[in-house]
């Protein structure tokens, strides 16, 4: 081992004088590589690993909102769906109930059309009934009326005198025994 | 209304006086209005007006207005007298008119009562039962 350092040391040794290097030059350059890592680390990668890290934060953050917004995105789907469901059983069930309702209503209103037809089927039947029997009477009252007026006519002309003068004696006897 | 119900009660005061017989006097009524005119009682213009009208209903109870298309004898007038005199208990006296109206027939009417037999009362009947 020594001996390999001794190696090295002379080896080096030879580098040294071979390169021209200088240990103060490389110290000092050491120091100021020192410094300079230290000052990039302090006002360099430090903000630029917390601002890394602060991204990675808020990526993770985000992603996490992400799957909880997913998660959330699904509930809401699957509540939506089941509002669907529902609201579309209750949509049948209102079609349905408007459909018998519309029926029971349609029934309804055929049933008193059908009622007023009749009503006025039987009044009409009614008045056509009066306005005949009315007809009828009228007809009848003008043919007796024609009837008397003709015969009262007829038998003041033709009836004799003697027939008359008859009729007068059947009269004073029939009111004398009333 | 009590006035008039006093006139009436006058009225019928001088009715029963101017009978005869149970018949309408004409002597009866000469002394009524003599003693109307000289006595003048209450309102007696309004007890004359009632006493003319009971007078001429009484009469009108007395007399059978018979209406005939003919020429009514007196043997007819005279037999309707005495039925109807017999039928209301009250002498009734027939008094005859032409009603060419009547066709063939007689119409009796004493008071309100009318009674008739004629062919157009018959026709009358007849239109009436078909109308």
């Amino acid at each position: 081992m020594l001996t390999v350092i001794a190696a090295a040391d002379a080896t080096s040794s030879g580098l040294v004088e071979v390169f021209g290097l200088n240990i103060g030059h490389i110290i000092m350059q050491v120091i100021s590589f020192s410094i300079l890592a230290f000052v990039l680390y302090r006002y360099a990668f430090k903000p630029v690993f917390a601002t890394i890290d602060e991204r990675q934060s808020k990526i993770e953050d985000g992603l996490r909102y992400t799957e909880e917004m997913k998660s959330k995105l699904a509930e809401a789907e699957k509540e939506t769906a089941e509002v669907m469901k529902k609201a579309s059983l209750e949509a049948q069930q209102i079609i349905t109930e408007a459909r018998d309702s519309g029926k029971a209503l349609l029934e309804k209103q055929t049933q008193e059309a059908t009622s007023k037809a009749q009503d006025i089927l039987t009044k009409a039947e009614h008045a056509i009934e009066l306005e005949r029997k009315k007809m009828l009477a009228d007809v009848r009252d003008e043919i007796s009326r024609l009837v008397v007026l003709t015969t009262s006519r007829v038998l003041s002309k033709e009836l004799p005198e003697d027939e008359k003068q008859k009729y007068a004696e059947s009269a004073a006897k029939e009111l004398s025994n009333v | 209304m009590a006035l008039d119900k006093q006139i009436q009660q006058l009225a019928k005061v001088f009715l029963e006086a101017s009978l005869e017989d149970g018949l309408v006097s004409a002597s009866r009524v000469a002394e009524v209005l003599l003693y109307i005119e000289q006595k003048k009682p209450r309102r007696h213009l309004a007890v004359l007006k009632a006493y003319q009208r009971l007078i001429s209903i009484e009469l009108e109870k007395h007399i059978a207005h018979v209406e005939s298309a003919t020429e009514v004898s007196d043997t007819i007038l005279a037999d309707i007298s005495s039925a109807m005199s017999t039928r209301y208990n009250r002498t009734i006296k027939a008094t005859a008119t032409t009603n060419k109206d009547l066709i063939a027939g007689l119409r009796i009417r004493v008071g309100c009562d009318v009674y008739e037999d004629s062919i157009a009362g018959q026709l009358s009947a007849l239109q009436s039962i078909n109308g």
